[in-house]
């Protein structure tokens, strides 16, 4: 499973969307497009990607534009993954 | 059968406890469940409650309790720390035992898994198995992510950013600060930022059974917990693994539960 399959994954799991994931591809927008998507969304959002990928994310790190896209949020565990 | 609920005493604190018994004159055993902390023990109870009437019906004990500071236990969660919920777990334990029931498993959940970890090795029990259900394995990072909980109302905002290493500084000064409704405090802070499950898991001997849920039916693989057991094994100690497919239950918004995991937790409390 790729970066974007476990992040979509983390997405569908946080925001409980069933079937709403299956559809989101890199373009789909998240933040302002998805109502569960919230303050406390992305705290569990984060602490997912933490726990499943093994790194601490610091705050400075984390805008909105993060969370623009699931393209976006896709390159931003990429880029701290390592390769 | 008999459930009985209980405000028990604690080195001067209240501790609430919930005592299910089984039909049977003598439990096969008795599951000690140690709670998550915060909101995830909201949002486990469902969980902890079905297994636990799961196991009744198979006939052991199970006691479910409060830490001080939480729950309906006294106690204020701005003073409690570590220390003091060892000292309620021992409380716990020694209640159980007074009633025909000691402590034979514990089953941890997240940070109460961590948790259990610490006082297998602290309190005086005669533990057959350790089950971890998703346990926390850096205090530090779940410190962290918890005060995000603040931090994140501001990170998407407009107005000023209060920063996770903001908040720590305030709180290590000597201020306590609501986390999301929860009195945050020095103390608890710094025993979240030295525990180490592993470094608890390796002092252990009693048998260790690890449980994730996972997003995908795949085995995980290269995970932070993956590792962490690998490491263990490689230093002789006895640690079952398994990962099933379901929703992350201590933290989503709407209640679910894990069937399955409770099913498997029942197969080895009744490994004896």
């Amino acid at each position: 499973m790729d970066t974007s399959d476990r992040v979509k994954r983390i997405l569908r799991d946080a925001l409980q969307l069933g079937d709403r994931a299956r559809s989101m591809g890199p373009a789909t927008p998240l933040m302002g497009s998805i109502p569960e998507l919230d303050s406390m969304a992305v705290v569990t959002i984060l602490t997912m990607i933490e726990d499943e990928f093994g790194f601490s994310i610091p705050d400075d790190e984390i805008s909105g534009e993060t969370f623009a896209t699931l393209g976006s949020l896709t390159g931003f565990v990429e880029a701290r993954v390592g390769s | 059968m008999p459930t009985r609920a209980a405000f028990i005493d604690s080195s001067g604190e209240a501790v609430f406890v919930l005592l299910r018994m089984p039909t049977q004159p003598v439990p096969r055993g008795c599951v000690l469940f140690v709670p998550s902390f915060a909101e995830e023990m909201n949002k486990c109870r469902r969980m902890v409650t079905l297994a636990s009437l799961q196991f009744v019906e198979a006939g052991f004990a199970t006691a479910c309790f409060d830490f001080r500071g939480t729950g309906d236990s006294g106690g204020e969660l701005a003073s409690a720390g570590f220390d003091a919920w060892m000292n309620d777990i021992d409380a716990v334990a020694r209640y159980c035992g007074s009633l025909g029931a000691p402590v034979t498993v514990m089953t941890g959940i997240r940070l109460g898994a961590t948790l259990a970890a610490l006082a297998a090795l602290r309190c005086p029990m005669d533990l057959d198995r350790l089950i971890l259900w998703q346990p926390v394995l850096d205090g530090r990072r779940f410190a962290d992510q918890f005060l995000r909980l603040r931090a994140a109302v501001s990170m998407m905002g407009d107005g000023g950013r209060v920063s996770i290493t903001q908040l720590r500084k305030s709180i290590e000064g000597g201020e306590v600060i609501e986390i999301a409704g929860y009195p945050t405090a020095a103390g608890l802070l710094r025993d979240l930022d030295g525990t180490v499950l592993i470094d608890l898991l390796k002092q252990l001997v009693a048998p260790v059974h690890w449980f994730e849920v996972t997003r995908s039916d795949e085995t995980p693989t290269g995970t932070p917990a993956v590792r962490a057991v690998e490491m263990l094994r490689e230093m002789g100690k006895t640690v079952e693994y398994q990962a099933g497919q379901g929703e992350s239950f201590w933290t989503t918004t709407e209640i679910t539960t894990v069937p399955w995991l409770i099913d498997a937790s029942l197969r080895v409390v009744a490994q004896g």
